[in-house]
Formats: structure tokens, C-alpha cells, sequence
């Protein structure tokens, strides 16, 4: 039987000629492949790790709310999907997530923004939680993940925000600053919105797991 | 206010008696050893080491250095350097010595526990850490365990001699920074992140006791030289630079011997041989000595 298999880059050049991809300023075919590769395997690179820090607790509730009513800061939502590095879903990942409350101090003795969620059917999380607190040894706003997932390597890591002071308003130069971050890729966008009267931020925050 | 101040010109890490307990060995942030006589309070002499991290054979006579130039066992009076160990790009590296000095450890950011003969400057075993790394490590007066605190909270327990995985105490709920065993060998003693003391014995790896009453972290601690007493010092968790006390403690009872205090987090805590004084440092220049009641 003859062979029916095309190249990546056969089935990129059809999606342009068909329309099926546009470009919206005008660009050779060469350089819309690079591009296309390029955001493709970004998209599918294991997040970086970040360190573990000290104030991990086990066996923390399984709860997508962390915020108490009347708690004080920011409301935030992160979400996000867990994905191996084809960008396909994973399934079965118990994420870790834990950060300091808006005063910058993490429950030690309890388990106040602390979660421990069980995505066993789905690969989507979202959790709703507060913009956590500065503290001066460690200056950087983070939420801490711990991903586990059959067959696949355990993620430590951290997620930081764009708009956080510390990055003086241009995360792209300032992420090096002081050995905190270490790496760019974990400075997020934040997005601001109003509900009611109440600012609002999300996060969207993905994590892309190596197998094991 | 402690007994008595011995004035320093840096901040001082590593501190360490003699023997006799007429000296006072640290190093500065210049990588200079520094000795000092305990009772006038003298600087005796300046000794250069290069390295970034440090740790004293017990006694004070011998150092082990981390840098720029690999991993180095000294003389601590002349600087000559004895050994020099085959260790390759790691950082962060923590190290300690087994209290004859024969063997030496080093935990670092590879998350790698290495055990070292000092003899022959070989690795004579690697072990593979927690999720977190090690935070808090510890010989048994005997050097043949060997345990590790990672900040997952999980304490592991090794055999020295083949790296072989003896326990892992994963009863904890924080993370554990500080780990001593009674020099009778008889408790492993940790703490940490929850202010609390752990004692467990040596031999089951069982919990015996907790000690609660310390208002702040853990970050150091002592056993006394008849395992009698324990001192513990630590950090405020929002800022290093604020107060926090220092507790001298019944090992036993859990009943507190004498409470001091330190302007901001405590960086060294240690007994003196014959058990009557304790000697700290914090962020600032200065040693505090302590009468043990």
C-alpha cells in the first residue's frame, strides 16, 4: 500500500492555502512554520521547578475554595489544565497548592490556603483563593504547586505575577532581580476585572508534567 | 542580656568550641576563621579559608569548606588544606561531620545526599533525598546513621557505611529544619517549622516525646554533653530582623531551664564541653554566652 503519510510541514502549508490559517500580517510560509513550531513546542515544554521552600504540609483538604469569607486581599482565580509534554490532558494528578495569606504569613498550623485537589476525571483545575501577601525574606508574590501523576515525574514548582511590585512593572528584565525567580516562564499575566464593586484577578497557570 | 558579649567585627556563622572549651572558633562572611578566647574574650587569631560554606570537626582543629574551589578539608590554625574531595558543580551544598571526623556529608540542590570518607577525600555513598532537598542533617554520635530533614517533611534515616535506607519518619507535619542526636545516643532530636520539639528514639525511630512552648521557628538547636538539656533558637516567619527568644530546656520534663533573648534570628546555638555555658550568634556582629542554671 503506498504511503497516505504527509509531513507537519505538508499539513501546515494545506491549512494556508485553504484559508484555514491566516496570518495577519503579511509573511512568508517559512517563517509562519518557525513561528507555528516554535509556539508549539512552548506549549508542550515541562514547566520549570521551582523550589520546594519550607512550609509544605501533607494531607491538606481537597477544597477549590481557599478564601474565607471576610479574608482580607485581592480575590484571585488560577486555573489551568495539567498536560503532558504532546499537550495532551493527564489525568488522575493530585495537586499540592499552598501560599501565603494577604499578610504574607502561611498557616502553619492548619490548613488555611492549602489544598490538595484530585483531578481523577478531568485534567482542568480552578481554585479560588487571594493575591498572597509579600514577605521580606522572600519578596516575590508565589503560589507553591506539587503535582504528582501516574507515570509521570513529580513537578515542584512556583507561579509569580506579572503585576507584582517586585518586578518593577517589566517582569521580561527585572525576573532576575535578587536570585528570587528562576525562571521567567513562572511570572504569569494577571488579569483584572470587576464583579459588582469588587476587583477581581484571574491567573491562568498550566502545568506540563515529563514522564516518568 | 547575655553573660557575656565577645565583640566580633562581622557576623559569625559556624561557631564551635574546643575542646577544652578555652576557644571559640567561626567564620565571617569573608571566609576568615576566626578564634577567640572564651573568658577575656580576645581575638587570637585570623586563619583565611576560601569557601562559602563551612563546617568544624569537633574541636574546632579541622575545617571543611565549600567554594569556588570545590570541596576542601583544612587546618584550622595554619590554613594548610589536608584534602580535597572529588565533588563537581554542586550548589548549595550544606556540610557536617561525624563527630570523629571521619566522615563528612554534604546534601545539595540535586536534592543528593553524599557521604564522604575525609581519609581518602572519596564518595563513599549517595543517596537520593526528599522532593524538597535537605534542610536539616545529622550523624549519631557513633557515625554509623546518618539522617537527613527534607523540607516534603519527611526525616530519612541511613546507614552510613553502605547508604542504605534505614528509615523514613514521615509522621511529621512541617518541615523540620534543625536535627541533633543526644550525645548518649539514645534520641534523634528535630525541629522546625511548627515551634515544637520532636524527640524520637534512636534505636525504633518511634516518637517519644513532643515539646511545645517556643514562640518562633526552629532553625537551631543543641543537646548538652550529659543529653541532659536542649537549647533552641530559630526566626520570626515575616522578617528575620524581628526579636525572638532562645530556650534552654529539660529534655525530659520539657520544663524550661532559663529563657534569653536575641534581637533577631538566631544563626548558631552550642554548649560548651562541660555543658555550663551556651554560645550563640544572630544576624548582627557578636557572640552571647550563656550560664546554663
Amino acid at each position: 500500500m503506498e504511503s497516505t503519510r504527509v509531513s507537519r510541514r505538508e499539513i501546515f502549508e494545506r491549512c494556508i492555502v485553504n484559508g484555514l490559517l491566516i496570518a495577519s500580517v503579511p509573511m512568508s510560509s517559512t517563517k509562519l512554520f518557525a513561528l507555528w513550531q516554535k509556539t508549539e513546542q512552548e506549549a508542550t515544554k515541562p514547566t520549570p521547578e521551582e523550589v520546594l521552600g519550607p512550609f509544605y504540609k501533607k494531607h491538606a483538604p481537597n477544597v477549590k475554595n481557599l478564601r474565607g469569607s471576610g479574608d482580607q486581599g485581592v480575590p484571585l482565580t488560577v486555573s489551568g489544565k495539567v498536560l503532558n509534554t504532546r499537550g495532551e490532558p493527564v489525568t488522575g494528578a493530585r495537586v499540592d497548592i499552598w501560599q501565603a495569606d494577604h499578610h504574607g504569613r502561611y498557616d502553619v498550623q492548619g490548613y488555611r490556603y492549602r489544598t490538595k485537589l484530585a483531578l481523577d476525571e478531568v485534567s482542568n483545575y480552578e481554585i479560588e483563593t487571594v493575591m498572597p501577601g509579600h514577605y521580606s525574606d522572600r519578596p516575590a508574590q508565589h503560589i507553591h504547586y506539587l503535582i504528582s501523576a501516574p507515570g509521570h515525574k513529580t513537578l515542584v514548582t512556583q507561579v509569580y505575577f506579572a503585576t507584582d511590585p517586585y518586578f518593577e512593572g517589566d517582569p521580561d528584565r527585572k525576573h532576575a532581580k535578587g536570585g528570587i525567580v528562576g525562571n521567567r516562564d513562572l511570572i504569569r499575566p494577571v488579569m483584572l476585572y470587576e464583579q459588582g464593586t469588587t476587583p477581581r484577578t484571574a491567573v491562568r497557570f498550566d502545568l506540563c508534567l515529563e514522564k516518568a | 542580656m547575655s553573660d557575656q558579649v565577645i565583640q566580633t567585627d562581622v557576623p559569625v556563622r559556624a561557631l564551635t568550641f574546643s575542646s577544652q572549651g578555652d576557644t571559640l572558633s567561626g567564620v565571617g562572611p569573608d571566609g576568615k576563621v576566626r578564634v577567640w578566647n572564651v573568658s577575656s574574650g580576645k581575638l587570637i587569631r585570623t586563619v583565611p579559608i576560601e569557601g562559602r560554606m563551612f563546617a568544624f570537626t569537633t574541636g574546632a582543629d579541622r575545617i571543611a569548606s565549600f567554594g569556588d574551589k570545590g570541596l576542601r578539608l583544612s587546618d584550622a590554625t595554619t590554613a594548610q588544606v589536608t584534602r580535597e574531595f572529588d565533588i563537581v558543580g554542586m550548589r548549595q551544598v550544606s556540610l557536617i561531620f561525624s563527630r570523629e571526623a571521619s566522615v563528612l556529608a554534604t546534601s545539595s540542590r540535586d536534592k543528593k545526599v553524599r557521604i564522604w570518607d575525609t581519609a581518602t577525600g572519596k564518595e563513599r555513598v549517595a543517596v537520593n533525598g526528599g522532593l524538597g532537598g535537605a534542610m536539616g542533617t545529622a550523624f549519631s554520635p557513633d557515625g554509623a546513621i546518618f539522617v537527613a530533614a527534607d523540607s516534603d517533611t519527611n526525616v530519612r534515616v541511613w546507614s552510613t557505611r553502605n547508604g542504605e535506607l534505614v528509615r523514613i519518619i514521615e509522621e511529621l507535619p512541617v518541615a523540620m529544619f534543625a536535627l541533633a542526636f543526644s550525645p548518649d545516643g539514645k534520641y534523634l532530636v528535630s525541629a522546625g517549622v511548627d515551634r515544637t520539639v520532636y524527640l524520637w528514639d534512636a534505636k525504633t525511630w518511634k516518637l517519644v516525646r513532643k515539646i511545645p512552648g517556643q514562640a518562633e521557628m526552629i532553625s537551631c538547636l543543641a543537646i548538652s554533653p550529659d543529653s541532659r538539656l536542649i537549647v533552641t533558637g530559630g526566626f520570626n516567619d515575616i522578617s528575620s530582623k524581628m526579636a525572638v527568644s532562645i530556650l534552654i530546656r529539660d529534655l525530659a520534663s520539657g520544663n524550661v531551664v532559663r529563657t534569653m533573648a536575641s534581637p533577631n534570628r538566631v544563626n548558631s546555638t552550642v554548649f560548651s564541653p562541660d555543658g555550663k555555658l551556651v554560645a550563640t550568634t544572630n544576624l548582627d556582629s557578636g557572640i552571647s554566652l550563656w550560664r546554663v542554671p
